[in-house]
């Protein structure tokens, strides 16, 4: 695992490198999401060994009723806001992939990183049972890279670079 | 109870007679029981008395989700629901299956299943929040639709934070054929679980949040198994075409596979629906769907009689409500099918014994000049939306002879006389589709096994042993309908292969072995358990690398696999297989 390379919070109002890019959906003409909510499974599954609502890094937002279906996860932002907030100096920029992630061991389960997330709704999950904020870290540790693109039935998941 | 695998541990027990909850712990009969359908089972032995009918406050309903539910493994999205069942006739334990995205949810709510006993007084719902159940009155809600209700939970308990099962009217008028239903579409479809809910004035459940995590032993082995047979995938974009036009239906040669005899099928099972100027989109019906196998959901659908736009899925059984108007002249006949459509999802009615059943038999009775049009009060046509409308009010409100038919079409044929009403032969064009298909050949009600009327089994396929024997076989040793959990293309493929090349049809063993093989695998897919169109059907546009994976005939072995993969508990084929056997 790559380590913590934000070594103060005074270098944290630096800039930061960017990451590779972020996971989106494709355009709706090519591929719609099916609400089959493997995404989610996946993301939590191969972090986690166990699934539940606490453990996913990407979400599937539903609406039967009107037919609305999409999944959202992190933007890996340019200027993360939750990186910044961090007190506890437990977030720190992946080398390989530039994601933005949490060291679990130092994170203490605070939630400022949560509640520093400028999008609606925020993109960091909160793991209560060990409470430890969880995020997407683009799979970095995995030989097939992100499992929720790798899996998507419906090929409507990507990695969109930052060019 | 938080070290073990897949398995929540607990099963809550609900008294809608005295409002009290318990729990049972679900590690007394697993593994040998696997989970879902193998647990319910046992527990419906172990806690039901003979001689209780299905409307007694004794009968019980045993909601089972399974050892994979909430987890990755493909197409677990799904729960069985056994009870004495009003629709079969006789009443008897039937199960069924329903999905959504209910089942994982109540596995991270901390519950491998839930128990209905007892009645309430008053309308009520159940709702289970992080863990904690307790009743609701549903006073505002009873009466409403499947659908408006499940909208008026969603906005009270938030989109994205709850899951719903609920009962339409036909549930709570105790129509023998009511579904428990979830989203536009979802149905526990045949056994009346809908009608049993009603007589015990639940309206819904609602699950809401979750907290618990269910450990899956080794996630990259199965993520391993799974891609092994996983379909080619490929993009999914909406869809502008008649599915039922073999130069406009972009999936026709997968599903078909080439040969002609699967025309009809293909055409038969989702295609056959002409003038269809609404853009197509393959949703899938249940938390961790490999395909969509086939199911369009539709939206902004303009009504035809009232003003409005709806929203609803169609393919298999649901088609046939468009296919009843697709090919007529005029303007809006997609529409009109749509609209009887959603409005019989919303009364809460099992499409088979509408579509299949009830509407055919007035329309065949007719042709043959046996009167049911003076027991119905007005003449039929099957061609005017109008009618259907009428028709289905009559039957959930229980007006005039709708509340005999309200008892089903075999209970109805019982109470009229079966020689009149039932056994006369039919020949002609096919109800939905005049002119379209050829010719059919059947008793003037549709009936198959238990009573219930089942598409495209004993009654209604017409294709002599291929299609009436299977059925047969598999409703002699099980009371689900065999179309719904034992009924994949390749299973028939392999039956019909049977039946071209065997001159003897009755004198060897492969009968025999092909029902309990089709019948253990069904039960084995309701206790992982996974969707029945597991692994994903050959003729229903995938394709795979391994093209025998396709042919599905390693797929009990898969299950196997998966369940290994998320319990930590390590099974051969042989073993499950066995435990199959054991659980039925
Ligand atoms: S969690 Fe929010 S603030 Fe942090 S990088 Fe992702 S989108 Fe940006
Ligand atoms: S890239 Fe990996 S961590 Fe990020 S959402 Fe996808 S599966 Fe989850
Ligand atoms: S895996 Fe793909 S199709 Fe399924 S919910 Fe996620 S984004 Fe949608």
């Amino acid at each position: 695992m790559t380590k913590n390379n934000l070594s103060t919070s005074a270098d944290k109002n630096l800039s930061y490198p960017k990451a590779i890019g972020y996971i989106s959906m494709v355009d709706p003409k090519e591929s719609v999401c099916q609400d089959c909510r493997s995404c989610e499974l996946y993301c939590a599954a191969v972090h986690e060994a166990a699934c539940g609502l606490e453990l996913t890094r990407i979400w599937e937002s539903r609406d039967p009723f009107r037919g609305e279906y999409f999944a959202y996860t992190c933007k890996q932002c340019i200027a993360p806001s939750c990186v910044a907030a961090c007190p506890e100096d437990a977030m720190y920029i992946d080398e390989k992939t530039g994601a933005r992630c949490i060291d679990e061991e130092k994170c203490n389960g605070c939630q400022k990183c949560i509640r520093a997330c400028p999008v609606e709704p925020p993109r960091i999950n909160y793991n209560s049972v060990k409470k430890k904020a969880v995020k997407c870290d683009l799979c970095k540790d995995r030989a097939d890279g992100p499992v929720c693109v790798q899996m998507c039935p419906t090929m409507c998941l990507t990695l969109k670079k930052y060019k | 109870m938080s070290e073990q695998y897949g398995w929540a541990g607990q099963i809550l027990r609900v008294n809608l007679s005295t409002g009290a909850f318990s729990t049972i712990d679900t590690m007394k009969y697993v593994p040998k029981y696997i989970g879902g359908y193998g647990i319910a089972l046992r527990l419906f032995w172990e806690e039901m008395k003979p001689g209780i009918k299905a409307f007694d406050p004794e009968n019980k309903v045993f909601i089972m989700n399974g050892v994979a539910s909430g987890t990755m493994s493909p197409s677990s999205g799904r729960v069985n629901f056994l009870g004495i069942s009003p629709h079969s006739y006789p009443e008897q334990p039937t199960n069924t299956s329903i999905g959504g995205h209910f089942p994982a949810r109540l596995k991270w709510n901390g519950y491998d299943g839930i128990i209905l006993e007892g009645k309430s007084e008053e309308p009520c719902y159940l709702v289970i929040e992080n863990g904690k159940p307790r009743l609701e009155p549903a006073k505002g809600l009873w009466g409403l639709g499947l659908i408006d209700s499940q909208q008026i939970l969603q906005d009270r308990y938030g989109k994205n934070r709850c899951d719903i099962y609920g009962i339409g009217p036909a549930g709570e008028n105790l129509i023998r054929y009511a579904i428990v239903g979830c989203g536009a579409h979802n149905a526990t479809g045949q056994g009346g679980m809908g009608a049993v809910l009603g007589s015990k004035k639940l309206k819904a459940i609602v699950l809401v949040g979750g907290k618990h995590q269910v450990k899956v032993k080794d996630p990259e082995a199965a993520i391993k198994a799974i891609l092994e047979f996983y379909p080619k995938k490929r993009k999914r974009p909406m869809i502008y075409a008649n599915l039922g036009d073999k130069p406009d239906n972009p999936w026709w040669p997968e599903w078909t596979g080439g040969k002609d005899i699967f025309d009809n099928h293909a055409k038969d099972w989702m295609g056959s629906i002409h003038n269809m100027p609404y853009p197509i989109f393959a949703k899938s019906c249940a938390t961790g769907c490999l395909g969509g196998c086939g199911f369009f959901e539709f939206k902004n659908v303009p009504a035809v009689s009232r003003p409005g736009l709806a929203l609803g899925m169609t393919g298999c059984v649901h088609t046939r409500y468009e296919q009843f108007f697709d090919r007529l002249e005029g303007e809006k006949n997609f529409e009109k099918g749509f609209e009887v459509h959603v409005l019989a999802q919303q009364l809460g009615f099992n499409h088979h014994e509408i579509n299949y059943g009830i509407v055919p038999w007035l329309h065949y009775t007719k042709q043959l000049g046996i009167d049911t049009e003076s027991l119905m009060g007005m003449p039929t046509d099957v061609r005017d939306h109008e009618w259907w409308i009428k028709l289905l009010n009559m039957i959930v409100y229980r007006k005039g002879f709708g509340d005999t038919l309200a008892e089903g079409l075999r209970r109805t044929v019982e109470i009229l006389g079966p020689e009149k009403y039932w056994f006369p032969e039919y020949q002609g064009p096919e109800a939905a589709r005049e002119g379209d298909t050829n010719p059919v050949k059947y008793p003037v009600a549709g009936i198959g096994g238990w009573g219930y009327v089942s598409r495209g089994i004993l009654a209604d396929h017409g294709m002599g042993p291929a299609g009436a024997l299977p059925g047969a076989l598999c409703w002699m040793i099980d009371t689900r309908d065999s179309h719904h959990n034992k009924w994949p293309d390749w299973i028939h493929d392999q039956f019909l292969g049977y039946v071209m090349k065997e001159p003897d049809k009755y004198g060897t063993p492969f009968v025999i072995k092909w029902a309990k093989d089709a019948t253990m695998r069904g039960i084995l897919i309701d206790c992982l358990p996974a969707c029945f169109q597991f692994p994903l059907r050959k003729h229903m546009g995938w394709q795979w690398d391994h093209e025998e994976i396709g042919e599905g005939t390693k797929s009990t072995g898969f299950e196997a696999r998966l369940f290994s993969a998320v319990t930590g508990v390590e099974v051969t084929e042989a073993e499950y297989y066995k435990a199959g056997e054991s659980i039925h």
